[in-house]
């Protein structure tokens, strides 16, 4: 790597780009996914079949997030929040109808329907 | 017509950049060889941002001694990472003057 200043180095790594830096072990027991987190991958691997928001789009949406989202989303939070970031800038609905829509649903979750 | 061929020496560009690559900064810098030529495929950079029909650049496997990545590696001194690379961001490298 070659030498940078202390903001220049801020720019050389994204916040995913995490080869070679020191790390507790990795965690490398397998653990169940939850409903939620089986659609949500299914439908980002669906929207990218059909072109709508690519695997290297949904990549770009996670490097945008910021470090300190980036490290407190967990993975599936992480897709579904860049999924939702790449289709706004793709016009297919806007910040206001999606949270009107999240709105909606949190009603019906805590009404129990 | 790709400009690297398979057993080539190429250093991987040591760039600072702004926006999506597929080139982690672990390996930029680093010398390898080419292990085999892919063959083109439309470029992240292109495509994380919404250009399905950008560019288009030959992709290359390379190889990079474990050893050279990191230099307290313990493990085997056969060890190395193949990983792989578009043409934009491969450089040619000399071939050792003894």
């Amino acid at each position: 790597m070659q030498e940078l200043n202390e903001r220049a180095k801020l720019l050389y790594r994204t916040v995913n780009d995490l080869g070679g830096l020191p790390r507790e072990p990795l965690n490398l027991t397998e653990h169940p996914l939850l409903p939620w987190e089986k659609r949500c991958h299914a439908l980002l691997e669906s929207l990218n079949a059909r072109g709508v928001v690519s695997m290297e789009e949904k990549r770009r949406g996670i490097e945008d997030m910021g470090q300190t989202i980036y490290a407190a989303l967990t993975y599936y939070e992480k897709w579904a929040m860049c999924a939702a970031n790449v289709l706004i800038t793709k016009g297919h609905f806007t910040p206001d109808e999606l949270a009107q829509k999240i709105a909606q649903v949190k009603r019906r979750f805590e009404e129990g329907t | 017509m790709s400009a690297f061929a398979a057993g080539q020496a190429v250093r991987i560009a040591d760039r600072l950049t702004i926006g999506h690559t597929r080139v982690p900064s672990y390996v930029r810098g680093a010398k390898g060889t080419i292990e085999r030529v892919l063959r083109e495929f439309l470029i992240p950079e292109d495509d994380a941002f919404g250009r399905p029909h950008g560019r288009r650049q030959t992709l290359y496997r390379v190889r990079l001694a474990a050893h050279d990545l990191w230099p307290r590696y313990r493990g085997l001194a056969s060890d190395e990472v193949q990983i792989e690379i578009y043409e934009h961001w491969l450089e040619p490298v000399e071939e050792a003057k003894q």
